[in-house]
């Protein structure tokens, strides 16, 4: 054992403790660095050798700089991202329908359709009065345009759908290629045994944002590479389709409607739809089909059921009935259309309105006027009934979205007790390893003196 | 668990989020005075509310339809008391005339007196509401009632309309002519007073006798229509009270359910203004410590 080893080892702890300090700097100004995992140095005590008899340590060396990763908690957060990303979509969506339907606030479709039945009823008191009859046109041209507007409001928010698919798949292809190529030179620089331990942190934080905007499974490779997949469980054994597999990307394609196409890393392709995704946590794709697919058009359909139900039972009493002159106008319908969408008053002569059930009770007669007033609970109460409805499936969808914030802000807060950086935790360390580089520099010096003193007495 | 300075912020941003949530809800309800501000706030209220709504807007209209038909029935009646009193005057004056009168002038006088009485029953019988003849069934454009002497036909038709004053729940509005001055089944007044100044004119005291009867069991029948307009008066005021009474109650579920009680709103949002401020105070002094300030 000589001096020089003593010089040596005193070297090996200045170059591990500037190494730690180097890595604690990394952690630091990485604090607020969205998907960062904490970095942590293992030092290790370089072979002993026998000296005198003894064996004597030659110095630390630096061992490696651990990433401080879960792969749990990551498998978790992607999922919960999945969930997130669903529920949060139709939440936001539903919202936007929501005051279409908002009868508590201001008159909607609700009272314009009381309105119109009502002014079946003033008709009835005065069957022959001309402002009555004129009172039942304008009603009906108001119902008639509450319908219309409240039917382009869902078509245009199916609309929106495409477009936002359209914006969404080109997002998601991006991140496919990016995970790619991250998973490319993870691999090279894993395979020259280097430190790709901030790639992967970008690797991981793609796939957990890819997560939120389609459901995808992953796993996790012995070279470092991630593969990311969607899986179809109609058949059996399931399906995988590669939408990563090392550095090889897949991609999604849409054409502005219809369905969203998957092209896998061999190309073999199918398309997103419920074989892929059975439950809600398929991501904003999933949420933003399931929109413009499912539930926007199940509203509509409400809509069109209750305006052609309008249409056809007014009608028929119209047709039945006797006008003013004691006609019966039996082609003479009183809305033209089938659906919301194109429900409109075809009758503009107010005399033409057959508020008369018999030829002989004309003008005065008010009996088919009584018969279309009656019709009217019919129709409300339907319509109350769909109001109640989109009303629980916003409140369900907001309480869910609610629910993923709480458990994601959970998770979160696991992920970061784990992985986060921690000022304290890193100012401390600063503090010990800037110590323990001190300490290592009185080593040398201390040799160095001790060096001298042997030089001297050589001298 | 190891907490970092991050976690901290985030879960502080998290709860000061869900603060102000709550602040912002209790601000809104005291704001617009409602306790369910769109159909997700409460969907089972708003099934409730709108149901209420659309029943108290019915019944609006239902008392609309009472007063209108009330204001008819009161045309009616007022048309039914002229045509009575004419009867009572036509009764006195064949009263004088009974026995008959060999004077051709109080013959002259008399049945020129029944002339004007019978065009005034008629003008009654041809009263008008809004443009519309009241007595003449659903034909409302058509005069129902001639003034020409020995014309005593009826030209309306016998429909009766009835509107509705409740639910599943009508009145007749009109009473039709026929069964005033020219009833088939009972006696036809019209023809009753043209048969009078035919006898007065040729002094056949007989058939004077049997118009006088004719004039009173015609008197008798115009008092039962005016009973049955009373009735239906009454009934459509009671109508009236009833539906009063059900727009209160109805009023009380919209204001129990949909009104927002402002007083226990302003305790809660005094409440949870402490709440806020004490996360606040509290948030600010954690976020602020840092071993940086110690070193």
């Amino acid at each position: 054992m000589s001096l020089t080893s003593t010089l040596l080892i005193g070297k090996s702890g200045l170059t591990s403790y500037q190494a730690a300090i180097e890595v604690t700097g990394e952690n630091i100004s990485n604090v607020n660095t969205d998907g960062y995992t904490r970095q942590k140095v293992v030092l290790e005590n370089v072979t002993p050798t026998t000296s005198n008899g003894f064996s004597l340590g030659t110095g630390v060396k630096l061992s490696s700089v651990e990433r401080c990763y879960d792969a749990l908690m990551q498998q978790q957060l992607v999922t919960a991202s999945s969930t997130s990303g669903y529920d949060s979509t139709v939440s936001t969506v539903l919202q936007e329908i929501e005051p279409s339907f908002n009868e508590l606030t201001s008159d909607g479709l609700g009272s314009a359709i009381t309105d119109f039945f009502q002014s079946w009823q003033d008709l009835s008191t005065n069957a022959s009065g001309t402002a009555e009859r004129q009172a039942v046109l304008s009603q009906a041209q108001v119902m008639c345009d509450y319908f219309n507007s409240m039917s382009t409001t869902l078509s245009d928010t199916i609309t929106a759908q495409n477009t936002s698919l359209t914006t969404l798949t080109e997002d998601i292809n991006d991140k496919l290629a990016n995970i790619a190529t991250l998973n490319n030179q993870i691999k090279l620089t894993e395979q020259v045994s280097g430190n790709a331990n901030e790639l992967k942190d970008q690797r991981d934080l793609l796939v957990k944002e890819l997560a939120e905007q389609m459901g995808v499974k992953y796993t996790e490779n012995s070279d470092g590479t991630t593969d990311v997949y969607v899986e179809d469980s109609s058949t059996s054994p399931a399906t995988s389709y590669y939408l990563v597999q090392g550095n090889d990307s897949g991609s999604l394609s849409f054409s502005g409607s219809g369905d969203v196409g998957i092209t896998d890393v061999s190309g073999n392709t199918t398309t997103v739809d419920s074989d892929i995704y059975t439950s809600e946590g398929g991501g904003t794709l999933w949420a933003t089909l399931q929109l413009r697919d499912t539930i926007i058009p199940s509203y509509q359909a409400q809509l069109d059921t209750l305006a052609s139900s309008v249409i056809t039972q007014v009608n028929n009493l119209q047709e039945s009935g006797y006008d003013i002159d004691g006609t019966q106008n039996s082609t003479l319908a009183f809305f033209s259309g089938s659906s919301a969408s194109d429900i409109a008053v075809s009758i503009s002569d107010t005399d033409k309105i057959a508020a008369a059930d018999s030829a002989d009770s004309a003008p005065g007669g008010n009996a088919n006027a009584l018969a279309i007033a009656d019709l009217e609970s019919n129709f409300t109460t339907a319509y109350s009934t769909m109001v109640s409805q989109v009303g629980s499936d916003v409140s369900q969808a907001e309480t869910l979205e609610t629910q993923d914030e709480a458990y994601s802000k959970q998770l979160e807060t696991l992920r970061t007790s784990n992985s986060g950086v921690s000022l304290d935790e890193e100012l401390t360390n600063l503090v010990m390893y800037q110590r323990s580089y001190q300490a290592c520099a009185k080593i040398i010096t201390t040799a160095t003196e001790m060096l001298d003193t042997a030089l001297a007495m050589v001298n | 668990m190891r907490v970092t300075a991050n976690s901290t912020a985030y879960s502080a941003l998290y709860n000061l989020q869900q603060g102000r949530k709550l602040l912002d809800s209790i601000t809104e309800k005291i704001a617009s005075g409602l306790n369910v501000n769109r159909p997700s706030d409460d969907p089972v209220a708003t099934n409730l509310i709108l149901t209420t709504n659309n029943r108290l807007k019915n019944i609006e209209q239902y008392s609309s339809n009472v007063t209108k038909t009330n204001t008819f029935l009161n045309v009616t009646s007022t048309a039914l008391q002229g045509i009575s009193d004419t009867l009572t005057q036509a009764k006195s004056l064949v009263d004088t005339i009974t026995n008959g009168s060999s004077d051709a002038t109080t013959r002259e006088n008399v049945v020129s007196q029944l002339t004007s009485l019978r065009e005034q029953l008629v003008d009654y019988g041809n009263t008008d509401y809004q443009g519309q003849y009241v007595f003449s069934g659903s034909s409302t454009s058509t005069k129902p009632f001639s003034r020409t002497v020995g014309d005593a036909t009826y030209s309306g038709n016998t429909t009766v309309n009835s509107i509705e004053i409740d639910s599943s729940s009508t009145e007749d509005m009109n009473i039709t002519g026929d069964r005033v001055l020219t009833s088939t089944s009972g006696v036809n007044i019209l023809s009753t007073i043209d048969n009078l100044i035919s006898a007065v004119s040729s002094n056949d005291t007989s058939a004077i006798q049997a118009g006088a009867k004719d004039l009173e069991t015609g008197f008798d029948q115009v008092t039962n229509l005016q009973t049955e307009v009373a009735s239906r008066l009454t009934r459509l005021e009671s109508v009236s009270s009833m539906l009063s009474t059900n727009k209160s109650t109805l009023e009380n579920i919209i204001s129990n359910t949909q009104t927002a009680d402002t007083t226990t709103l302003a305790v809660e949002l005094s409440l949870q203004e402490t709440a806020y401020e004490a996360s606040l105070s509290a948030t600010s002094k954690i976020l602020g410590l840092s071993l940086l300030d110690y070193m």
